[in-house]
């Protein structure tokens, strides 16, 4: 047989066998799984890379010892992560992001359903004019829109000039530089991140289910109640997950608009990497964080499940 | 029809929007317990009007009143009227008892007496048992009916349903047609079917309103409408007609002579109206025209019009035979016949005579 061709077929008792001669590469070519893995590889490589391999980094770090002078020392220690705990300073700082974070999920689901709700009922052409609104100002950096929160709530900004101008207050009260301006700050910058979640479940919701519902005998708030509602949820899901891990997770604005005691979590881990030159310590800090935020990421699929957010 | 008889009125019922008018006019009593359909294509405004009954919508002039109480102020929710959508229209996070048992929250109806309820209406559409599926692991004529019982259960007075047979297959439709009106004369509820499709309208109700651009064109029996159409739009609407332009030759007793396009001439019954020159459409039902390969009468005799044809195509559809024949005055003419064992086939090209008797022909008034 002529060694070029891969398939040769023979006849054996009056049936044709295909027989494949073909050699170790092309069988491996046609495998499938072979190929899923030659096509996942470029992104499990940049995963690898990028995100496992850095983490590991950092887990290894925040069990080194600090030297002096800002080194890192390769001496196995916890002392960082018991450092970390038994201070009060860090548990409360860490206490407080946590708790800043709940605050602006509640207030942004708040402030936020009403324009998503308006958005899904409302005229097509207004629509898109009103996305338009939503998404313009991601066109600005960030740091710039944080800043300008400075012309606002400063001394001199605009509410305390306008106030003492019609004469309510004699001085200017202190909105910069507190717990107020971060949770403004913030507020501001993830709105957009609850809004279109809850935009996009309305927008695939039937509002004949509304109908219905008065039809049977709901009022507008029950049926809002029994019906919309309900069926939001994975929007609102959604957006509250996105929208705590970015309020946790934000750096600029408590370091702009903040004062010395509305320190977040994340300005601890820069400070001990950046100003401290404590890496170790860093490190722990930034595992604790990431560990918290997982177990967050777990009980909140145990509550109310990821897989309803996947199939918004 | 008494006042004390209408149980679900419509007087003058108007809807614009903006300069479009989608309703106009709309006036109707219907008594207790009639099937009244609301028959059009589609954007005549027949749904539009169902949801004004039903209080999604505002009519712009006009008043409903629900045994003799106007309630055109009144929401939706404070109408007592059941409503059956085209999608169904189920609370897909609830199951099929939550949704059955939804209306019966806002009725003051104690907690343990639900169940019993819902068991009850389940039994009545047959599907005993399904009280824990979701909507979503039901199939499309399963649906319809939780959709059922779910307006049902509270006891509407007036039961609206707007095509709730649209979505499903042929067999499941005709199926389902016939126990929805079973239910509705054993319940007795005064109901309003929204329909595009004439076979369903004609089956099920005892009224028929044939609505055109917003216009109520007629409103009659069944009956009344498939054989007196008033105009040619329903005419055409309803039943397979031929519908040919024609000219009054002479009128005797009855009897109305009329000229087709090329002198071609045909007898009308019911023409007693008419006098010679006027010009009217001729309507001839598909259903009545015989198709023979030779001819067993003379064109006149005992009151059928023969005429010849050819076949110029035909459709097979199993129980009955689309004929498409080219007339003498090279008109286009539809004939439906029922297929039989006997006798040879018909092909194209073959020359027919068609039997028509005069009671099939119909001048149209307008």
């Amino acid at each position: 047989m002529p060694k070029q061709d891969s398939i040769v077929v023979e006849e054996t008792a009056g049936q044709l066998i295909l027989q494949d001669q073909s050699g170790f590469m092309e069988r491996l070519s046609s495998n499938p799984k072979f190929l899923k893995g030659i096509q996942l590889t470029p992104v499990l490589c940049w995963l690898l890379f990028f995100l496992i391999t850095p983490l590991v980094v950092i887990l290894v770090y925040s069990f080194c010892t600090r030297g002096t002078g800002g080194t890192i020392e390769a001496i196995f220690t916890v002392d960082n992560y018991t450092h970390f705990f038994a201070s009060p300073v860090y548990r409360k700082v860490l206490i407080k992001s946590l708790r800043i974070g709940a605050e602006v999920t509640i207030v942004t689901l708040l402030v936020g359903f009403i324009p998503a709700y308006y958005m899904a009922t409302t005229k097509i052409k207004h629509r898109i004019f009103l996305i338009l609104l939503l998404i313009v100002p991601f066109w600005t950096s960030y740091l710039i829109r944080t800043y300008s929160w400075v012309l606002v709530l400063g001394n001199k900004g605009v509410i305390n000039v306008y106030l003492m101008k019609f004469g309510i207050i004699d001085a200017p009260i202190q909105l910069l530089y507190t717990e107020f301006a971060v949770v403004m700050g913030i507020i501001h910058f993830v709105l957009p991140f609850m809004v279109f979640p809850i935009f996009s479940t309305l927008d695939k919701l039937d509002f004949n289910l509304v109908n219905a519902a008065k039809n049977l005998g709901a009022n507008n708030f029950q049926a809002f109640w029994r019906v919309t509602l309900p069926l939001a949820m994975p929007g609102i899901a959604a957006g509250c997950l996105l929208v705590f891990i970015l309020t946790v997770g934000s750096y600029i604005t408590p370091a702009l608009l903040g004062g010395p005691s509305d320190i977040m979590i994340t300005q601890i881990i820069t400070q001990r990497f950046l100003t401290l030159f404590d890496w170790p310590f860093g490190a722990a800090a930034a595992v604790i964080y990431l560990v918290i935020m997982l177990l967050f990421i777990l009980v909140y699929n145990r509550l109310i499940g990821l897989r309803r957010i996947m199939n918004m | 029809m008494n006042i004390k008889d209408r149980d679900l009125e419509l007087k003058g019922i108007t809807k614009k929007f903006g300069s479009f008018t989608a309703v106009q006019d709309f006036n109707i009593a219907m008594r207790k317990g009639e099937f009244l359909s609301f028959l059009g294509p589609s954007g005549c405004g027949k749904t539009t009007t169902l949801r004004m009954i039903a209080g999604f919508i505002e009519p712009t002039e006009g008043d409903i009143f629900i045994q003799g109480r106007k309630v055109t102020e009144l929401p939706p929710y404070k109408r007592n009227i059941g409503m059956v959508f085209q999608n169904y229209a189920l609370f897909p996070h609830l199951t099929v008892f939550d949704n059955i048992s939804f209306g019966l929250r806002y009725r003051k109806v104690a907690k343990p007496d639900v169940k019993g309820l819902v068991d009850e209406m389940l039994e009545l559409v047959e599907l005993p048992g399904l009280g824990e599926r979701k909507p979503a692991e039901l199939s499309g004529g399963q649906q319809q009916r939780v959709a059922l019982a779910r307006a049902l259960i509270i006891k509407p007075k007036v039961l609206l349903m707007d095509e709730p047979l649209s979505n499903l297959d042929a067999k499941l439709r005709e199926g389902l047609r016939i126990e929805l009106r079973q239910i509705q004369k054993e319940l007795g509820i005064t109901t309003v079917f929204v329909t595009h499709d004439q076979e369903e309208a004609l089956t099920l109700s005892d009224r028929i309103a044939v609505m055109d651009q917003g216009r109520v064109t007629q409103i009659g029996t069944p009956h009344e409408i498939y054989e007196t159409p008033q105009s040619t739009f329903e005419a055409s609407f309803i039943g397979q007609s031929n519908l040919f332009q024609s000219r009054v030759q002479a009128v005797q007793d009855d009897t109305v002579t009329v000229s087709l396009k090329g002198d071609l001439t045909l007898n009308a019954a019911f023409g007693d109206q008419f006098k010679a020159g006027d010009q009217r459409e001729l309507l001839i039902r598909a259903e009545r025209i015989r198709v023979l390969g030779k001819a067993r009468r003379e064109h006149g005799q005992d009151r059928m019009n023969v005429i010849k044809g050819v076949i110029e195509n035909l459709a097979y559809l199993g129980g009955n035979v689309h004929y498409y024949i080219r007339l003498e005055n090279n008109e286009l003419m539809m004939a439906i016949e029922q297929t039989s064992d006997y006798g040879k086939p018909l092909q194209p090209n073959d020359n027919v005579f068609l039997e028509i008797s005069y009671a099939s022909c119909r001048l149209l008034t307008e």
